[in-house]
């Protein structure tokens, strides 16, 4: 097992629809490749912060005279941070994980992979993480990713992080 | 020509849905559909999971995915290879549509009124299209019981607002469904009909998206048929300003069980031309004809009504006829 790429980032408000670029290069083949991330806070429940960021977003959103309905605001019960990854080697895409659980761990092998990403052979190249930062609700996200190369018969349960 | 009822905007565990693969194919199935677009966000490896046995056990499958962007979410049907979602933005969405388009893609706006970051992520269409050729169709009731929504509310008059600049686009509706509902409980169902010439496949519900042969309906189905000089003509299809008969055909019996629990009474039909009523006429049960004397523009038929907990809404929507000079 080597760990392959370590990130510690720091989101704000200023990085919303910013997709940040992570390459990496793979020097060897493995057997597959675990990409584990995190963030927080997720949730966001403060009326006092939700509710004034409802009625920019209806302003900014909406013609002059239009609401939120009574069954959209069911929705609003909290906002969410939101960071998604993709995924492509040697420029070619391998997929995404658009999902809200702040925590994930994402196995890429030949065999087959997490969902949303290809089947895909491990080998040498330039490989690229993209993450896409979908919302900051206010202050800021922790992110922390790891990728690992595994070779055969290694598994995902050595890895220190899981 | 049938036209068939179509659920286009689903989603599985390949991104944010808990459905899975199979599970939303037979959920789909339940339901009546004669076929589906799987449309993942901004992933297709679902379909890597759907066999003929499947479809030959539950429906018809459209592969798709769901370009969601910072500045939109993107129906892409069809296509004969991936085309990268990721970098686009407002400027270059033309350049990003024209590669779809040419590679055999099928291109719809989703939910193009929705509010944007940081309730509903990039949800709210913000592309600076400049060549509208390159769109096929605008879904124009999200969810299930699209008329609770603003979205919906604003998406009709946004969508009508493109039709009058000219454009050619079909309307569809599309559940964004993600997972299952409660057993026993049928939501007020949306279905985007497609007008299939020939069998139901793949390349011909793409086909009919691309003609804007489709109407959407929150049940009753209907047949439409404009007389002009001896000829024949169905939605999409373009005809002369002038003289023109047309005829509105409504049947209540297609997936009833479905839809009658919401009590769908429908009240009155009425024609539309370039973004206003122009004739409406109580429903009495038999087919409807209009005369009229098409001005240059387009036009569609309307079913108005009521269901439980509301009354006065439009309960169908054709996409337009349009009419040249």
């Amino acid at each position: 097992m080597k760990k392959l790429l370590h990130q510690d980032l720091v989101f704000s408000v200023e990085d919303v629809r910013k997709n940040i670029l992570l390459p990496f290069q793979v020097d060897q083949a493995y057997d597959s490749l675990v990409i584990h991330f995190h963030y927080g806070p997720k949730y966001i429940r403060d009326k006092e912060i939700i509710m004034p960021q409802i009625q920019a977003c209806v302003k900014k959103y909406f013609p002059a005279g239009y609401e939120l309905t009574e069954e959209d605001m069911k929705e609003y019960t909290q906002l969410l941070n939101f960071v998604t990854l993709s995924l492509d080697k040697e420029g070619e895409y391998v997929g995404c994980a658009h999902r809200h659980p702040p925590e994930q761990t994402i196995i890429i092998s030949s065999r087959g992979s997490s969902y949303g990403f290809a089947p895909q052979t491990v080998t040498p190249g330039a490989w690229r993480i993209v993450l896409h930062v979908q919302a900051v609700v206010v202050g800021t996200v922790d992110f922390t990713l790891d990728a690992y190369g595994l070779e055969e018969g290694e598994s995902i349960d050595a890895i220190p992080a899981l | 020509m049938q036209y068939l009822p179509f659920e286009l905007h689903c989603h599985t565990q390949h991104s944010d849905g808990t459905f899975t693969v199979p599970q939303l194919l037979e959920s789909v199935a339940a339901y009546g559909y004669t076929g589906m677009a799987l449309t993942d966000h901004n992933a297709v490896t679902g379909y890597l999971e759907i066999t003929e046995e499947l479809q030959k056990r539950t429906c018809l499958a459209i592969p798709g995915i769901e370009w969601t962007t910072f500045f939109g979410h993107m129906l892409v049907l069809g296509g004969n290879r991936f085309v990268d979602w990721r970098f686009v933005t407002p400027d270059t969405i033309d350049e990003a549509l024209a590669e779809i388009q040419s590679i055999g893609g099928v291109v719809g706006v989703a939910h193009p009124c929705e509010v944007g970051s940081p309730l509903m992520c990039g949800c709210n269409w913000e592309f600076r299209v400049t060549r509208w050729d390159l769109v096929n169709y605008v879904e124009v009731w999200s969810e299930p019981d699209p008329h609770t929504r603003a979205k919906n509310i604003l998406a009709l008059p946004w969508y009508d607002n493109l039709l009058n600049q000219g454009h050619h686009l079909a309307l569809s509706a599309g559940r964004d469904w993600h997972g299952p509902d409660k057993p026993g409980k049928v939501p007020l169902l949306t279905a985007t009909y497609l007008g299939i010439d020939g069998a139901p496949s793949i390349s011909s519900a793409l086909d009919a998206l691309r003609a804007g042969r489709t109407y959407v309906t929150l049940g009753p189905t209907l047949d439409i048929q404009l007389h002009q000089g001896g000829a024949c003509f169905g939605l999409g299809d373009t005809v002369h300003a002038g003289e023109a008969e047309l005829t509105v055909q409504i049947a209540e019996t297609e997936r009833r069980e479905l839809w009658s629990r919401h009590q769908i009474h429908i009240d009155r039909v009425r024609l539309t031309a370039n973004g206003a009523p122009l004739q409406e006429v109580p429903y009495t049960g038999e087919p409807v004809t209009f005369r009229e004397i098409l001005s240059p523009g387009w036009l569609r038929v309307e079913l108005l009504g009521s269901y439980t907990g509301a009354s006065e809404q439009r309960l169908a929507i054709t996409s337009p006829i349009y009419a040249d000079i």
